[in-house]
This record gives structure tokens, sequence and C-alpha cells, in this order.
């Protein structure tokens, strides 16, 4: 099923929404965010992600870690 | 043959005993505003400019000759073409949004012409209504002939009947606070935060920089409209002058919403207009500068006066003076296709200045701004999807602003869930006016709950040309497609 996500990439200057599935995994929103970010942010480093300032498992399905619906996920680099 | 002075409180000071019906009849609470009073406690109303009609009408009419004088003399398309094209963009963003937010206000003055609670007061905003029919008229009239010219002037006509983001956020604003207040909130958020706090910024501001980039209608514009401003901005002394007496926490309650609201507005409008459209050698000052001198200075003395308190959150605000609008900006330059205005990618010459002005944010916003250009120059002139966002944005469910509060280092946004539906607010400010008046707010959907519902689409174009109304002759593009001089060598 697919979810959508609030996102926020570190540096960035908005929040943006995209669509996530279920079974991908945090690696792969990640990453979706990122791109969604790209035009205004430079990848600095490795990016992981954190829902409510705990870092997610970046193996771990979206609903292994329960992330639901409109949710918030931010994008730090390391 | 009666003095002015002898018969004007005569003309002006109807009011009289209700017989056949009771005062809670003739102005109910729920159109007159609260808190209600007997009218013992607001017969003192009285304004210093206590004008006549024959003298409004006089007045009016030669305010009216001069602007069009003015525009005979320099209003011209080709007078027009003589100005820098970003100051255009800035035109076309006031086209947008002035006129019918003026013509809104003449419906919020004329409920206080019939239910504000003396008969003065209505006397007055009777005046003010007709002021604001006129700063309606004078913008269409001014611009009008920019629309056979150019079709984003065109289209500037169309912004509030359209689905926009810009004029879902204008109406939800606009709407509540001058076609939907009652005369006392609207005399507290009109007259007194929105018009004695904020509009100095374009009357004084903003007019300065028009006179700098030579244009004369558009400063003549606005100084015309400043003297009927001033002149129906009394009307909230007295009203206050009561309302602290009876009830001090509620002026305080609508202060604090008003100001929030009101600052995201021109923080947009004159924000944009002042640090990124008006060229910077015609720069009179940053937009931060003119806030601090004609905003803050002015209505903190206006709050100690009539003994109210600064905003709760006065330290969030005064730091989004530096951050705010270089927030919405960067994000509204990528993904400026859904606006009816180009917007400047701005230079070296530009960042040094807004560095210059923004010593302690900017450098923030450097890296962004260095992202883009890379992007710009990477795709060439005239490619402006590499530096166009594709992916939706959120919007805030109080101000429908996208989520752009905070800075760089941190978006000050909240996801919160109410009665199993979640709602994204970009700022601790605008939670806290949504959650005083739920009622007022959940049910008002931002651009994500209509994408999700079905209703608008998913896909940027799609949204852009079949939600939004923007054809690509229209819709903002960069202002120079990309062929900045300085790129080159970036």
């Amino acid at each position: 099923m697919a979810i959508p996500i609030y996102g926020w990439v570190q540096g960035d200057t908005v929040i943006v929404v995209v669509l996530a599935r279920e079974e991908q995994t945090v690696a792969e929103l990640t990453a979706q965010l990122c791109q969604a970010a790209s035009v205004r942010v430079a990848e600095k480093g490795a990016a992981y992600a954190t829902r409510g300032g705990r870092r997610l498992d970046p193996d771990a399905p979206l609903h292994a870690v329960g992330l639901r619906a409109l949710e918030r996920v931010d994008v730090l680099f390391a | 043959m009666l003095e002015r002075d002898d018969w004007l409180d005569l003309a002006r000071k109807l009011d009289w005993d209700f017989s056949y019906v009771g005062e809670r009849e003739v102005f109910p609470e729920e159109i007159s505003g609260r808190p209600w009073l007997l009218h013992a406690q607001w017969q003192a109303w009285d304004e210093p400019y206590r004008t006549t009609y024959r003298e409004y009408v006089k007045n009016q009419h030669a305010k009216e000759a001069s602007v069009q004088a003015v525009h005979e003399a320099l209003g011209g398309f080709d007078d027009l073409k003589k100005l820098p094209a970003s100051w255009l963009c800035a035109l076309k963003l006031h086209a947008a949004t002035l006129p019918l937010a003026e013509f809104a206000a003449v419906v919020g003055n004329l409920r206080a012409a019939r239910f504000g609670r003396d008969s003065a007061w209505r006397d007055t905003a009777l005046l003010a209504a007709l002021d604001e029919l006129r700063h309606t008229q004078i913008p269409l009239r001014l611009m009008h002939q920019l629309v056979r010219h150019d079709p984003q002037f065109d289209w500037t006509h169309r912004l509030f009947h359209s689905n926009d983001w810009v004029a879902i956020a204008g109406r939800h604003l606009l709407d509540e606070l001058l076609l939907g207040s009652d005369p006392i909130e609207f005399a507290i958020a009109t007259n007194f935060v929105f018009e004695t706090g904020f509009t100095n910024l374009e009357f004084v501001g903003l007019s300065s920089m028009a006179h700098a980039t030579g244009d004369k209608m558009f400063e003549k514009m606005v100084q015309s409209i400043q003297t009927d401003e001033a002149r129906h901005a009394q009307i909230c002394e007295p009203v206050l002058e009561t309302l602290m007496r009876h009830a001090p926490e509620r002026v305080q309650y609508l202060v604090d919403k008003w100001f929030w609201r009101s600052w995201h507005f021109f923080a947009i409008v004159t924000g944009f207009a002042m640090d990124y459209l008006t060229p910077v050698g015609q720069r009179t000052a940053s937009f931060r500068e003119f806030m601090e001198e004609w905003v803050i200075e002015h209505f903190e003395r206006a709050l100690a006066r009539h003994g109210l308190r600064r905003p709760w959150y006065w330290s969030e605000f005064t730091a989004s003076l530096g951050t705010y609008h270089h927030m919405v900006y960067a994000t509204a330059y990528t993904y400026r296709a859904t606006v009816w205005f180009d917007m400047v990618l701005p230079g070296p010459e530009e960042r040094a200045w807004l560095g210059a002005k923004y010593p302690e944010t900017w450098p923030e916003f450097e890296p962004v701004w260095e992202r883009i250009t890379e992007r710009c120059k990477k795709a060439g002139p005239d490619v402006e999807w590499y530096t166009h966002g594709v992916t939706p944005i959120g919007f805030c469910n109080l101000c429908q602003i996208p989520l752009c509060a905070g800075n760089p280092r941190h978006n000050s946004a909240q996801i919160v869930e109410r009665d199993g539906v979640s709602f994204a607010f970009c700022s601790e400010p605008c939670r806290f006016i949504f959650e005083r008046e739920p009622e007022r707010y959940a049910a008002h959907r931002d651009v994500v709950k209509r994408i999700l519902d079905g209703e608008a689409p998913a896909n940027l174009v799609s949204l852009i040309r079949d939600y939004f109304g923007l054809s690509e002759p229209i819709w903002g593009k960069d202002l120079m497609r990309g062929r900045y001089p300085w790129l080159k060598g970036a």
C-alpha cells in the first residue's frame, strides 16, 4: 500500500511530500527524499532518516518501523 | 447657517434607545462581535478625523485627479517598458494580490457600517468602505493597460478565482480577515494590526523602491492609498479603548493571531519585492530593516500605548525576520511554474548584498543557491525543469503556505493528529491559532489533502495546468531564462 510521507532533508527550505510503499526500506525512502530535495540540496555525506529525533533502521521496511500516512521523516547527513 | 462643528455630532451621533426590539436583536453578538456590551459602553466612540461626507468627496476628488495626472503623464505602456524587468515581476505579484483584497475590505467595512456599535463608528466605516473601493479601482485602472501586452498581467485578474496555491492561501487569510470577521475583530485585525502595523512596509518601504526604480505610477498609487489608510486606521483606537476596559485578554489573543497571519502575508508579498525583485542598485533598505523601523518600532509603541503585550511568539517572530521570506523565496523559485510571475535567480551581487544585510542567517541559504546555480549552469539556457522541483510539497493547515518556517538547519513544521485526521502546521503560532478555533479551520483542506482526496492531480504538471489553472505562457519561469551574464563565470 502507498503511504504519503512528509519529508525534510537537512539544508532544505521546505518539506516535501512523497508517496512511499509500505514494503520499501527506510534507506529507499531516504534516497527518495534526497532526490525530491536535490534541486536545492546537494548530498553532504551519508544520509540517514529520523522520526521524532530517533534514527530509523535503514534496512527495515516502512511497515516494520510503523510509519503511518502523513508522518514526518527527517533526513540528516552524517 | 450652522458651523461645521455645530452640526457634525448631530449627524454622526444618531444612536437612540430601541422601543420595539432589544439592542441585542439590532446588534446580534454573532455579527456585531464579542464581547457584547451595551451601547452605553461604546457611546464615547470618536476619532480625530471627523470627516463629513462633503469633505470626503472633495478630498477624494482631488486625490483621484492627482493619480490620473500621473497616470496620463507616466503610465503609458512605453513608460512601463522602461522599468527593470524584475520590478515588473513584483508588480504582477501586487496586481494579483492587491485589488481583490481591497475589494474584500469593502465588505468588512460595510459590515462595520451596519453592525458597529456606535453611529460614529458606523459612519467612519462607511467612508472606509468607499476608501477600499477606491483602492480596488486604482490598481485595476493603472495596470489595466498591461493586460493586453502581457499574459501574466492578464492572469493577475484571475488569481483569486483560481485554485492556485497562492490563491488558496490568500483566500484563507483574506476571507477570514475581511469577509468573515465581525466589526470588533475587523477593527483589531484589519484596522489595528494589518493597517496600522504592517502597511507602512508598502507605503513607505516599497514606495521608496518604486521611486528608485523610476516607477512613479506605483509610487503615486501607494501614496494615494496611504492617505486613506491613515484615516480609517483610526477606527481601531476607540474600539481598543473600550475593549481594553472589558476584555483585554480577547484583544491580546486577536492581536497575537492577526500579527502572525499578517506577517506571513507581507513576508511574501513585500519581502519578495524588496529583497529579490527590486534590482540591487535600487534597494533602499532590506526587508528586515524596513520591518524593524516601520513595523516593529511603531507597533511596539502602539501595543504599549494600549496596555497590550508583545505577542507571545515574539522571539520566534524576530528570528524569522532573517529567514522566513528567504525560505519561501528559495522554495517558490524552485516551484516557479506554480505562480504567475517570473522569478530571479540571485547572482553574486545580489547574494553579497543579502549576505551583508542578513549576516547571521544568509550563510545558511548560500548552499541552496549554490546548488540551484550549479544546476542552472549545467542545464544551460531555456531549460527550466532542471532547476525546478517535481515532487509535491507540504502546506500549512493554518496559513496554507508551504511548510517553510524555521531555517535550513531546522524546519519547524509540526504534524498533529486530531480526531484521527493529520494536520500539518508550519510553526508553533500557526498551530496555536488553529487550536484556539479548530471549528473554524479544521474542515479546510490544504493542497496535499486535495491531492490525496483525488480532487487535485498529484502529477505536478497536471496540478499546475488543470488545478491551478496556469498554462505554459503564463506560469512563472526564470526571468532571464538562465541567461545571466554572471553565470558564465560562476
